[in-house]
This record gives structure tokens, sequence and C-alpha cells, in this order.
């Protein structure tokens, strides 16, 4: 089964993706912050990582530098957030995202997205 | 309410109360950094999560707070007083919503203005920036739209209405931006929902151009389900997206509302005088247009114009030239389109220009559209190709980046896993193989160059069939139905599309077994580890725990029975031995669920920091709150029963206790009176105590009111201790302040804060010295669900008392009773105490029963921290009940606190023995 890592601070943004993404079959993993992402993503094989910018502790750039520069996964990460200046999505990419999504994302475009970069489930 | 509004609504009054609590900080220390982004981040947050529903009246305000605070955060804007104070009122206002929410599943209309008020009182503190933003109140999503290609409809029958209608149309929208276009879906099933599809669209006010089509083909008419709506309806207008929204509330989700650029009105028309034949003419524009000499291309332009005869196609085309050249004067793409069209003489399809052209201009327009743009995403990305496209796009963005980045080689292998995972799963897995090769060439020379160069030749070979087959599709058809053709046209049928899946499957295993440190996904998995749960189940929960403590009281009255009745005393101990045994594990089952219950008192602390703010604020006094204890933890209900009393307690004190600075400077203390909020817990009570240091409480005055209201009489009022003077605010009907105030005057004092704490099986206490302050003690049960009481006999009845009042149980020799003043009393441990007999207090005409020695029974409880003997015939034992308050006709009955089942089945009744004297 395709397991998903969503990260975000906002509890409600959790399992507002939670539940698009169960909905349509995929297994869902969460962490709160960059910090237990990188727990979890050293532990775990992730298909994708769905990834919010502002956290505590460590942000979504900081875990994606972190998971890219040592390696420890290469699967595609969207990065959601809820400003869509070009500067966010530059540092996105930069960071190691995949795509840049803005928020709130229509449950049929994530899942569109999420089909095409990791399959059905 | 849905599982995600509740998640909603609850993580959004957690985050308001951080708000609060970060910016009471921030007034404590205003440059601290991190307390500034903390609260930036919260705002964001809730911001963000109002987005995923249609609160646009939150989402507006919260984002206006979200751009101050990224202002603050940026060193734009100083933090002040006054923004803090507009940022509370905002969240209070945010707050109200909730309210609303929770109520009535939505908000209401009602708001609109309040909100906008609010937004603009927050804006203004961001100085500069503000007029074009305000408007822009769903900024954020409306920018979402600019990575959107939205295909307009062709609408080239615009054409039917007069060119002096269209030239106002186009000169009215490009400075105020009305044009709309409405591409409305009924339902298949909208007939059996008593819509009326047709009537809905012939609504749309201000309508210039319309057209309705199938949406699928029209079958054969065999097969025709004439109930089943089948059709499109699109609309031009110039009306406001709010009147739309409002025309479709009812079904906006079938409706889709896009600002469109008023370049669609351009649509030359005319006599076509025998075909094209201004060759020269269309190069010359062009080469003027390229090297920006307007001045000139105006000028011949209207050389041309003078020349022809205002009814031919190309006078109607030179006219519409020079009104973009006048009006658009940037738009230059626009421009060469209507000079090319001069070639063919055919009005341009704007639906179909360059993206360009039409992505500015949405992007421009949309900006005043605010929330409508949701509905455009939504559509938009229902397509594949779309979204491969745009998948493939942001790969070629990130491979464009500077190389330099230390995690370069993370980040090709990243692009290289989401391009073989498109590729796969649009069904190219023949370019896997030199996507291999540019990538093990891009990792050896640490460039992305040569995976550019794949993404290149990838991205030749990925525009035929399937992206293609998209981007011609007609426009107006509708997506669900496009994406369907492209399968198709791709040859993506659902077999396909399964095997796929498989390959997929396979690919992402190879993957795995290269990463560095791929470990299996089931190596380890680990779920949250807090669950949410509905009160109502642990009620359940609660109550069920409650009934088998009480149904186990029932082994060892059957232990004894078995014994005296039936002679089995074998029997009678084994039943008593499992009786331990169920015992223990009841107590630690209730002890676990009571756990769950348990709730830190710092739930309704956290509350008093902004309250104390506003109050002293209001009151001209300077405060200083110190909270203690507030990880102590208590029951839910005893927690929340909390709540009022201490708001009151609190008002009260900064209302009456702490006086102004002035005052407090004269006598000689400090000028910031100092409120403490202290809680803690022993055995299995909980305490709060509120302390101030302020005046205090007269007795002299507190006497003296409660004469002249007639609570006690002259003779009380002179024999009265100071203490018991004080505790005369507990009584019912009194109130110190001569002025009744905003604060904690109206009209209830004390007295409500005593019956609501007792109503929780709790005592309040007081204690105040004049000029130095005054402590209000409350305690309270851990929890409120199993009462111990102890059982005593009285004229043959068995009632309960709670074990919290009793003090101790005393045999008392008769001879001992004295009787002072007609009231019977005793020396206990050389301390006087009123006895009272229960049979007098429960009006039994009955002396109380006095055992073989001559001893009476006595009960020593403390009411009002008073020691009262209380006589009764018998104690028994104490057991733990489940105390249901008396409903219906006994409900009134005063005396009783309640009636629980005892373990043989009989009914104790519990006494409320301060309400029986």
């Amino acid at each position: 089964m395709k397991r998903i890592l969503i990260i975000d601070d906002a509890a409600t943004v959790r399992l507002y993706h939670r539940n698009i993404l169960e909905g349509a079959g995929y297994e869902v993993d969460e962490a709160v912050n960059g910090i237990e992402a990188l727990e979890k993503a050293l532990l775990t094989t992730f298909d994708m990582y769905i990834v919010d910018i502002n956290m505590p502790k460590l942000d979504g750039y900081g875990f994606l530098r972190e998971i890219r520069s040592q390696e420890i996964a290469q699967a595609p990460a969207i990065m959601v957030s809820t400003e869509a200046e070009t500067g966010d999505q530059q540092l996105a990419y930069g960071a190691g995202a995949n795509l840049y999504l803005v928020k709130p994302v229509k449950p049929d475009g994530l899942l569109t997205y999420v089909r095409l970069l990791i399959g059905g489930v | 309410m849905t599982p995600l509004l509740e998640q909603f609504m609850s993580e959004a009054r957690d985050v308001l109360q951080g708000i609060s609590e970060k910016l009471m900080q921030l007034e404590a220390e205003p440059n601290s950094r991190e307390t500034i982004n903390e609260l930036f981040r919260l705002v964001h947050t809730l911001k963000g999560n109002s987005g995923l529903f249609e609160f646009p009246e939150m989402t507006r305000v919260l984002h206006a707070g979200e751009d101050l605070m990224d202002a603050v955060r940026d060193g734009r804007v100083n933090y002040s007083q006054m923004l803090a104070d507009r940022l509370l009122d905002a969240m209070d206002f945010v707050n109200l919503l909730l309210d609303e929410i929770e109520i009535n599943g939505e908000i209401g209309t009602n708001h609109v203005q309040h909100g906008l008020q609010q937004t603009e009182l927050l804006r203004q503190l961001l100085g500069t920036a503000t007029a074009k933003t305000v408007e822009n109140s769903g900024a954020t999503v409306a920018k979402a739209v600019k990575k959107i290609h939205k295909k307009l409809p062709n609408m080239a029958s615009l054409v039917a209405l007069p060119e002096a209608q269209r030239m106002a149309l186009y000169e009215q929208s490009i400075s105020v931006n009305t044009l709309h276009l409405v591409q409305y879906v009924p339902e298949h099933e909208c007939f059996f929902k008593g819509e009326d599809p047709f009537f809905q669209a012939r609504q749309i006010p201000q309508t210039i151009w319309h057209s309705v089509q199938a949406v699928e083909p029209w079958p054969v008419m065999a097969e025709l389900d004439a109930y089943c709506c089948n059709l499109e309806f699109q609309a031009l207008t110039a009306t406001s997206p709010d009147d739309l929204y409002e025309l479709f509330r009812y079904t906006p989700e079938q409706v889709s509302i896009n600002a469109v650029p008023a370049i669609v009105m351009a649509l030359p028309s005319g006599e076509p005088n025998g075909g094209p034949v201004y060759g020269d003419f269309v190069v010359d524009a062009l080469a003027l247009l390229e090297a920006g000499d307007i001045a000139k291309l105006i000028n011949v332009s209207n050389t041309m114009l003078e020349l022809h005869s205002p009814n031919l196609w190309l006078s109607s085309a030179l006219r519409w030239l020079l009104l973009v050249l006048k009006l658009e004067p940037n738009n230059h793409s626009a421009q060469r389109i209507l000079i090319e069209s001069f070639n063919h003489l055919v009005a341009p399809n704007w639906a179909d220009l360059t993206p360009n052209v039409e992505i500015e201009s949405l992007e421009e327009v949309t900006v005043a559209a605010t929330l409508d743009t949701e509905v455009v995403t939504n559509v938009a990305t229902n397509d594949d190709s779309f979204a491969l496209n745009f998948i493939l796009q942001a790969q070629r963005q990130i491979l464009h980046l500077p190389d330099s980045d230390t995690w370069l080689v993370g980040r090709l292998n990243s692009v290289a896993a989401t391009l073989t995972a498109i590729h796969i799963n649009a069904g190219r897995q023949d370019v896997l193989p030199t996507l291999q090769d540019a990538l093990a060439e891009a990792l050896t020379a640490s460039t992305a160059a040569p995976l550019l160069m794949w993404l290149d030749d990838y991205a030749m070979q990925a525009n035929t069939p399937a992206l293609n087959a998209a981007n011609k599709v007609e426009p107006g058809v509708v997506q669900g139905k496009l994406v369907g053709e492209v399968l198709e046209g791709a040859s993506l049928s659902q077999n396909v599309a399964t095997r796929l899946d498989i390959n997929q499957n396979e690919a992402s295993t190879d993957i795995d077994a290269d990463m560095k440190f791929g470990r299996r996904s089931e190596d380890s998995y680990s779920a949250p580890k807090t669950l949410k749960v509905d009160q109502v189940k642990i009620d359940i929960l609660m109550n069920l725990i409650g009934e088998m403590v009480v149904a186990k009281n029932s082994l060892p009255y059957l232990a004894g029975l078995a014994e005296t009745q039936y002679g089995v005393r074998e029997l009678g101990r084994e039943i008593k031995s499992q009786y331990a045994v169920i015992n223990r594990i009841a107590e630690e089952m209730q002890d676990a669920i009571m756990q769950v219950r348990m709730m830190p008192v710092s739930f309704i602390f956290q509350r008093f920091p902004r309250l104390v703010r506003d109050t002293s604020r209001k009151l001209e006094k300077i405060v200083n709150l110190v909270l203690e204890g507030e990880e102590t933890e208590a029951d839910k209900n005893i927690v929340e029963a909390l709540a009022d009393p201490l708001i009151h307690i609190v008002r009260n004190s900064l209302d009456h206790g702490l006086e102004t600075p002035e005052v407090r400077r004269a006598t000689g203390k400090p000028e910031a009176g100092k409120l403490t909020i202290r809680a803690s817990q022993e055995s299995n009570r909980v305490y709060i105590e509120i302390s101030d240091d302020g005046k205090g409480i007269n007795p002299d005055v507190v006497k003296r009111k409660a004469y002249e209201k007639g609570i006690i009489d002259e003779a009380t009022m002179e024999r009265m201790t100071d203490q018991e003077a004080v505790n005369l605010v507990f009584a019912a009907g009194f109130s110190t302040t001569e002025i009744i105030s905003d604060l904690s005057g109206r009209g209830v004092g004390m007295d409500v804060v005593r019956s609501a704490v007792e109503k929780v099986n709790g005592t309040v206490s007081i204690e105040s010295e004049v000029g130095k302050g005054t402590l209000i003690r409350l305690s309270l049960p851990l929890s409120m669900a199993i009462t111990n009481v102890m059982i005593v006999e009285s004229a043959d009845q068995a009632f309960g008392v709670p074990m919290g009042m009793v003090v101790e149980t005393v045999r008392v020799p008769k001879s001992n009773i004295r009787t002072i003043k007609n009231h019977k009393t005793m020396v206990l441990r050389g301390r006087i105490i009123p006895l009272l007999s229960l049979n007098d207090l429960l009006a039994v005409d009955a002396p109380q029963l006095a055992n073989e020695n001559e001893e009476l029974a006595m009960l020593v409880v403390q009411i009002n921290n008073e020691s009262i003997g209380i006589l009764v015939d018998e104690f028994r034992e104490t057991v733990d009940i489940i105390l249901k308050p008396m409903t219906g006709i006994i409900g009134g009955l005063g005396g009783y606190s309640g009636s629980a089942l005892l373990g043989d089945g009989s009914v104790l009744m519990v006494l409320n023995l301060k309400e029986l004297f």
C-alpha cells in the first residue's frame, strides 16, 4: 500500500489531507513538525511527503533540505503553502520539493497529483 | 458537524487561546523575536485552517491579522499597545464566528460589515500597502489562479452585439473589471431536487452572452433519459461575483465564476470586402509594434481608417486596435493578435490566446474576485494533462536552480524519482532507460544539465498524443469528460491503468532498494499518540464504572446472606475473597477512567491574563497577575464548574479589592497590585486560592450593610466576630458595592459563587485583613461522579452523609450533653460544639435512641467552617455511591442532595446537611 507522510502543525489541515488521501485508499501517517517528520522518515520509507512550510522547531524547508542532503528519501515531496508568491516557490524547489501547491488544495486536484506522482493505491 | 469541522473548531479555540497568551507575553517583553514568530505562526495556522472552509469573513480578518504579524515580524511595523488591542478584538470577532458555527453550523450574513471593519482596523496599522490589499481579501486564494490555465469558451458569437456596445463594455471593464463568465453545470439528478436549471440560468443578471450545450453527447433516442440533466450553461455577465454567488448559493459546487479579461470584447466585424489585401500594413504595423513606436502605429492606423469605409471589417479591426492601444498600451500580445487578424479577416478567438495574455489578465482581475477562485482551482486541476504539465514544469524549474547547493545529489535523485513516477503513470515506461542514463550523467558531473536536456527531449515527445489532445479540446467541454477523452486517446483504458499500477509498484521497489537509508515501511509504524474522544463516550464509561462500583457492593451483602440466612459460611467467605478481587479491579478501573477525565486547571486559568488585563485597564488599575499550579488536574466537570465562580472572584478582586495606583501610593503600597491565583492538590481535594494585596474587607462595613439589608438583626450584629462578619459576603442578597459596577456588580454577589461551588460538593472560605488584602479559598473534590458517603440510621431509616463533611464520629454519654439557652451543646476536647438531632432536623417526632451504655451516636460535621454535632441513632459503614440528583416532583425537595442505589437494592437518601439548618 502506498504510504504518505503529512507534515503540518495544524491538526485541521492534517485531518483534511488525511481524509482525502485515506478516502482514496492511501495509507497516511502524520508529523506535527519537521523534527518529528525526520524521525519518521528515518524509520520508515514513505512514497510521498506532503509538507507544510511554516512549522515550529523545524520548518518545511529545513525538513526537505535535510532529507535531500542526507539522502534519507528521494520520494516526491509536495510542498503546500498558503502563500502563492514565486519567492516561496523558488525556496521550496531549492529546498528539495518536487511540487508546490497552494492551500487549500482541492481534493480532486490533490489526488490527481498524488496519483500521477506515486500511482494509485 | 463533520469531523473535519469539529477538528477545526477545537484547534481554532486552542490557537485563539494561544494567540491571546502570546500577546500577553509580548506585552511583558515586546521585543521577543521568538514570541513574535510564534504569534505569526499561530495566526497563519488559523488562517490556513479557515481557508479549508467557506468562512470568508473569518479568513478575511485572519488574513489581515497574518499580514500585520508578518509586518511586525519583518520589522516593518512596530509592536504597540494598539496593535495588541486590535488584534485581540479581531480574535474576539473570530471567536464570535466560531460560536456561531458551533450553534448554526455556518456563519450568518450579518457579520460581513463587522468583519470588514475589523479587517480595515488591522490593515490601517499596516500603513502604506493597504489600499490594494484591503480590496483583495482573498489574495492568497486569488493568487493561486495565476498558475492555472483556464480555457475560456469560444465567445465568437459575441460579435452579434453592436460594436459600440462591446466597446463600451470593454472600456468599462478595463477600469473596473466587471466581466465574469459563469459556467453552470447542474447535477444530472437536479430535477429530482426541485431545481430548475434553466430558470436559474436565466436569473443571471446583465447577461451579455450565453450558450447552452450538452455536457455529454446526446444518446440515441431509445436510451435518452429525459429526467437526466445533461446541460451546461455559460453566460458572460457584467454583474459582480457577489451577486452571482448569492444567486447560486445553494449549488456553489456546480458553478464556476471567473473573471474574464476585457479583451474578449475585441471582435472586429463588418464587410470583408473581398478578402485580405492588407499584407503590407500588417508587416509595417507589426514592425512598429515591435520597435515600440506606438505613436507612429496610431498614426498609420488612423490614416488607414480614414481611407476605408467604416462598414468594412478592416475598419472595425482598426477601431479596436486603436482602442486597445489607448486603453491597454502594454498588452502587446493582444495588439499583435489584432494586427495579425488582418491577414485572414477572422476575429481572434481570445480563448485560444497564448497563455500569457490570458493568465496575466486573469491574475489581474481575479484579485478583485476574492474567493471565487476556489471553484476555478477545482475545475482546472481536474485535468490530468494540466497536472502532468504542471509537474513537468516544476521539475524543469527545480533543475534550473543553481547546482551549488550541497544537497544537489538528493535533489537530482528526487527529480529523477518524480520523473520516473509520472512517466510510469502516463504509460511512458519506454523513456525510462534514457532517464536513467541522464541521471547517471548528471550525478557524475554534479550538474542538472543532462536531466534538463533529457527533459527537453522528453517534453517534445510527451506533447504527442496525450498532452496535445488536452490542449486542443474544444472550449466549454466539461473537464471530467475531457479527462476521459484524453485517457482514451492515450489508450489509458482501465485495464492499462491497472497494469501500470503494478509496474509502478515494481519501479518504486527498485527505488527503495537504491536508497541509502531505505528501510522497509513495515519496520515501524507509529500511530498518533493522542486520541480525541467525544466526551459523551467517556461519560458513558464513567456511568458504567459507577454502576459497576455499586453493583459490586452487593457482594458483601450476598456473602452476609450466605452466612446468616443459608448457613454456608464457606461460600460466604469465598464470595468475600472474590469481592476483594473485583473491588480492586473496579477501583483501578475507576481510577483509570477518572484519569481520562482529568484536565489541568490551566484550561480556565489561561483566560485570566486577558481578563485581568482588559479589566484592570478599564478600571485604570495596574495589576500583576501571578498564576501558580496550573498543571493541577481535576475532573473535567469540576474544572468547568470552576470557571464562572473564578471569573466572578477575580473580577471582585479587581473591582473592589485592588486599589487604584494613586490610592496604593498614598497607603505606601507598590503601585501595581498583585493578584495571585494558585491551584494545588491535597489528597483527593483540589484547592484554588485567589489572593490579592488590596484593601481587604472591612468587617464593620459588611456588618452594617448586612444589617441594613435585613440579613442580620441588631443583636447578631453586636456579637459577631470579624471572621463571621466577613463570611457575610456569602449571604444571599449581599453585595458590598454602593454602585453596581459594569464588572462584578450585576446584582449578584459571592452567594452565587458559593452555591456554584457547593453544587459540585466544594466549599469556599474567605480570609481578609483590612488594608492587607483578601484570600478566597475554594476546596473541591477531584471528581464528582462517585461519592463516598457514610450511612447513618435515624428513626429506623438509613441516610447517607457525604464523607467530605464528616470530621469524626463520637459516642457521647447522654450525661455529657448540656442545654444552653434551649440549645443542646457539649464540650468536645475543650471546644463547645452545638448539637442537633437528626430527627429534629427531619421533623421526625422521636427522640434519638441511645445504646445500652446510654451513649448517643454523634457525627461531627464541618459546615461553613464550624463544627456541628449531629445526633443520630447509629453509624454504619461507608460506601461508594453514584449520587443521582433528585428529579421530577421530589426535585424541589430541600435537605437532600440526591439518592443512590445500594448493593441490596434499597434506595439511600443522601442528606444535604447545609440545607437542613
